[in-house]
């Protein structure tokens, strides 16, 4: 039985974050010299954490916590500006995390960012963020009170600012519990079911794909009054591109059936799963990606902001649909969104998905699969509205295919 | 890779076609309704477009005594995709139909509410507020007032500060929903119409206002988009048969104490003054503020219900004992749990706040429907007030600026609470006083809060019922 430890924490207090254009910072060059903003996230007072052998930490239903982003514009001769936006918060999950038996508390995973206003991503934040770290065994054994308070200074593009902070976790001490993780859910499914397969056949296919490369841009623009206007973006229109590049990749695709008295061949398996009548899952892989955005915002007073920032490396994923398998890029931080104003990715996507590829299944198993990683659609959110576009090409060549046998589960 | 897969590769492909599976959460059967007898439900998959727009303004020729010198814009934009969701009952004979929108986004987006004000300089300093809040839960009412109808609306006009949600809530000053809920538009139609779906329901209107001193205009592009009924759940369960034929259940057995609520009457006082962080308070436009909303409860008509739920081996004597209705130790492995609920209540909040000029506003607004939590310790049954996991509203909610209840509320913990021996059930009257109090700061604004409130409800009756579920392991209780 897996065991994890329960904390109860007690937090009290709230992370500020303040940022205004810097000239020192080529603030001038995108028109954000007369920008200034601020976050405001108060977390939760009382949580459970519970956090595993793997160091996993989180608990529950993660509450729909938000932080209140708030930037002015005071352009003179001009009406002044407001943005005003909010950022859901994963608070229970991101409070702790476990790395190497430290167990660290902060709000650095959180992805606190000044959300659809100009104003820090949340990589800008990471390093001012508060945090604190201590031996995982310790809070076993005592309770804790841990000050995250203060002030520390930050840059973001061009801007400069502070966060400032008066959290302070009280962390009582820790009992040990039978873990309820998911895969102990899973455990207890095959303690209870005694008809699975002992024995299993599979089928194992290998792709390679040729070096991932290209963009995929989404076009927006301010949504009609009053839509716009609690974005300040009435008039704006811009343009967001997500430029990917990685090394070849590979595809791994699995399918596992109970064994009978023969082993199947490679054919047969292919065809049932072809059929689908083997399941079929997978994984894939794109080394070395990097993944940059470029974002322009023109506005109706003829200001202009252009920035450029790496993003998060999406993440490659195989993916089943009705019939269908997919290739999937999907989110690790926000890819259309830089410290220029303009829609989120979520805007953009709606989905975590930022492009998928996929083919239908009885493609399974031809030499070459042609295929092109994109989902274009239009959207339409909060503040803005636009189209999203752009493939990359990704073409499947079948390196591998087995069949594998093995003892169950 | 190797001709024999990895164990690690195979138990990867085996969590993934778990995690592919769907477990119906509706697989869970009553076998003896309660008063209101289920008969079914229906599920419309709904597009919302647009949002709702109140431009407002605050001088003497609107009518205000305070606040003054006000002008200030609020959007209201709700989640994109949501669910008309009718619930269909019987009722003493009578079917009863609950009908709501509830928004279920995809990608997470909740219903989300953004102000910005602006206080002229005449008024001593100039200010801005900016702010924001999203509802949790984000849900309207669309229950008509006559049988077997459903009203597609906005705000419900009767519908005052309550612990439902109101639109138009923010830390900053501004109309109130129930301003301008008589100048929103509404559609009527037969239940029976909209739960065969593939309608569209237009809620836009451009309409002016004027109420609580205060005037503007009111601009909705809401459209909704109500489709077919979803087929039911049961159609997307993907549970091989194999390992739905080996699920077991457990048989629970359930007994609720069923009370009227008698009277919820006292006071809960909220003093504050704005952050004395510049940089906080400066956005919302709280530096220097100071005032107080007094919360004046006058609740005659309600409803709790405590339940004590355990495995079916238990007899309805020993959830009795668990919920304090007569003697005996209470089993482990039964959980308890009990909730106060009431829809209207006469009391009526009033709110004083001066800003740094020395000017004040002053404002007193209705209340609305409310509830409290009940839990069980070992030997008690606590009563607490103003849980904000629990619902969306505002009681701290009037046309002045200042904190909101989340500010107030520290989220976790009730901010009012009384408890009383668990002992004092097995009487069919039960009082529980709510005092105490809590401070807090949230950025915006810090200050204290002060209760003291009485609760009293009468038991009417004792229901018990069994329940069919999947057994995962584990179990109730502490």
């Amino acid at each position: 039985v897996d065991t994890a430890l329960e904390l109860r924490v007690r937090t009290s207090g709230v992370i500020g974050v303040v940022w205004h254009g810097d000239p020192a910072r080529g603030c001038a060059a995108s028109a954000m010299c007369d920008v200034e903003g601020s976050i405001t996230f108060r977390p939760a007072s009382e949580i459970q954490l519970e956090i595993g052998s793997d160091g996993s930490s989180g608990f529950g239903i993660p509450e729909p916590d938000v932080a209140v982003v708030r930037v002015r514009r005071t352009t003179p001769g001009l009406p002044a500006q407001g943005c005003t936006d909010v950022v859901p918060m994963d608070f229970e999950t991101h409070l702790a995390d476990v790395t190497d038996g430290q167990l660290t508390f902060g709000f650095a995973g959180l992805g606190l960012s000044s959300g659809r206003c100009a104003g820090p991503r949340p990589n800008d934040l990471v390093a001012a963020l508060p945090r604190s770290a201590m031996p995982a065994r310790d809070v076993a054994r005592v309770a804790r009170d841990i000050d995250l308070s203060g002030r520390s200074a930050f840059v973001a593009g061009p801007f400069s600012g502070t966060v400032i902070s008066d959290v302070k976790i009280h962390v009582d001490r820790a009992r040990r519990v039978r873990s309820d993780s998911s895969s102990t859910i899973f455990e207890n499914f095959f303690e209870i079911e005694s008809g699975l397969p002992r024995r299993v056949v599979g089928l194992a296919l290998t792709y390679r794909t040729q070096p991932l490369g290209g963009s995929i841009v989404s076009e927006f623009a301010g949504l009609h009054s009053p839509a716009c206007q609690v974005f300040d973006a009435c008039g704006a229109r811009g343009r967001s591109s997500l430029e990917l590049k990685s090394r070849a990749g590979e595809v791994f695709l699995f399918g596992l059936a109970r064994r009978g008295k023969r082993r199947p061949s490679l054919a047969s398996l292919l065809r049932r799963a072809r059929r689908n009548r083997l399941p079929l899952f997978g994984f894939a892989n794109f080394p070395n990606m990097t993944a940059r955005v470029s974002e322009q915002v023109t506005f109706p007073d003829g200001r202009s902001c252009a920035d450029s920032v790496f993003a998060d490396v999406p993440d490659a994923a195989v993916r089943r649909g009705r019939g269908r398998l997919a290739i999937v890029l999907t989110s690790a931080g926000d890819t259309v969104r830089t410290h220029c104003p303009g829609p989120s990715e979520d805007d953009a996507t709606h989905t975590d998905v930022l492009a998928r590829a996929s083919f239908d299944l009885r493609e399974v198993g031809r030499p070459s699969l042609p295929l092109g990683l994109g989902t274009p659609r239009t959207f339409s959110a909060r503040g803005f509205s636009g189209t999203r576009r752009g493939t990359l090409p990704l073409e499947l060549k079948l390196l591998d295919a087995q069949v594998i046998t093995g003892r169950g589960f | 890779l190797s001709p024999a897969l990895p164990r690690g590769l195979l138990l990867l492909a085996l969590s993934a076609a778990l995690l592919a599976f769907h477990v119906p959460s509706a697989s869970a059967q009553t076998e003896a309704p309660g008063a209101g007898e289920f008969i079914g439900i229906t599920f419309l998959p709904t597009t919302v477009e647009g949002r709702l727009a109140v431009d407002f303004s605050a001088n003497p020729g609107t009518g205000c005594a305070a606040p003054c010198d006000l002008q200030g814009r609020v959007v209201w934009t709700p989640a994109r995709e949501a669910m008309v969701t009718i619930l269909e009952t019987r009722v003493r004979g009578r079917t009863e139909f609950e009908v709501s929108l509830d928004f279920e986004d995809s990608g997470g987006e909740r219903p989300a509410t953004a102000a910005e004000v602006t206080r002229a300089a005449s008024s001593g300093s100039p200010g801005h507020c900016q702010d924001a809040r999203v509802d949790r839960f984000g849900s309207l009412d669309f229950t008509g007032d006559t049988p077997g109808t459903a009203i597609a609306r906005l705000a419900a006009p009767q519908k005052t500060v309550s612990f439902g949600a109101d639109l138009l809530s923010t830390r900053c000053a501004g109309p109130l929903e129930s301003d301008i809920a008589a100048v929103l538009p509404t559609r009527t139609l037969p239940v029976d119409a909209l739960r065969r779906g593939a309608t569209t329901l237009d809620l836009s209107a451009n309409r002016p206002f004027a109420a609580g001193g205060m005037a503007g205009t009111v601009r909705s592009s809401i459209v909704l988009r109500v489709e077919r009924p979803e087929p039911p759940e049961e159609g997307s369960f993907e549970l091989p048969r194999e390992i739905l034929r080996a699920l077991k259940f457990n048989r629970l057995r359930i007994v609720d104490a069923i009370y009227d609520v008698e009277r919820l009457s006292g006071d809960l006082t909220t003093t504050f003054d704005g952050s004395t962080q510049p940089e906080l308070c400066g956005p919302v436009d709280s530096c220097g503020l100071r005032g107080s909303v007094k919360v004046t409860h006058a609740v005659t008509e309600g409803e709790a219900i405590l339940s004590a739920i355990g495995p079916a081996r238990l007899t309805r004597r020993q959830l009795g004992a668990a919920l304090g209705l007569n003697g005996g130790r209470p089993s482990g492995a039964i959980a308890t749990s009990g909730i106060v609920t009431w829809e209207e209540d006469p009391g009526r909040v009033a709110s004083t706040v001066t800003d740094p000029g020395g000017r004040a506003c002053a404002d007193t607004a209705g209340l609305g429907s409310g509830m409290i939590d009940l839990t069980f310790s070992r030997s008690r049954i606590s009563a607490g007030y103003g849980l904000t996991g629990l619902f969306d509203g505002d009681p701290l909610r009037s046309r002045c600026a200042g904190p909101g209840f989340t500010d107030a509320s520290d989220g976790s913990n009730p901010v009012a609470r009384g408890s009383v021996p668990r002992r004092a059930l097995r009487k069919r009257r039960l009082t529980i006083p709510l005092n105490g109090g809590s401070v807090f700061s949230s950025g915006s604004y810090s200050g204290k809060v002060q209760a003291g409130l009485t609760l009293t409800m009468r038991r009417v009756r004792v229901e018990h019922s069994t329940l069919r579920v999947p057994s995962f392991g584990g179990g109730f209780g502490r």
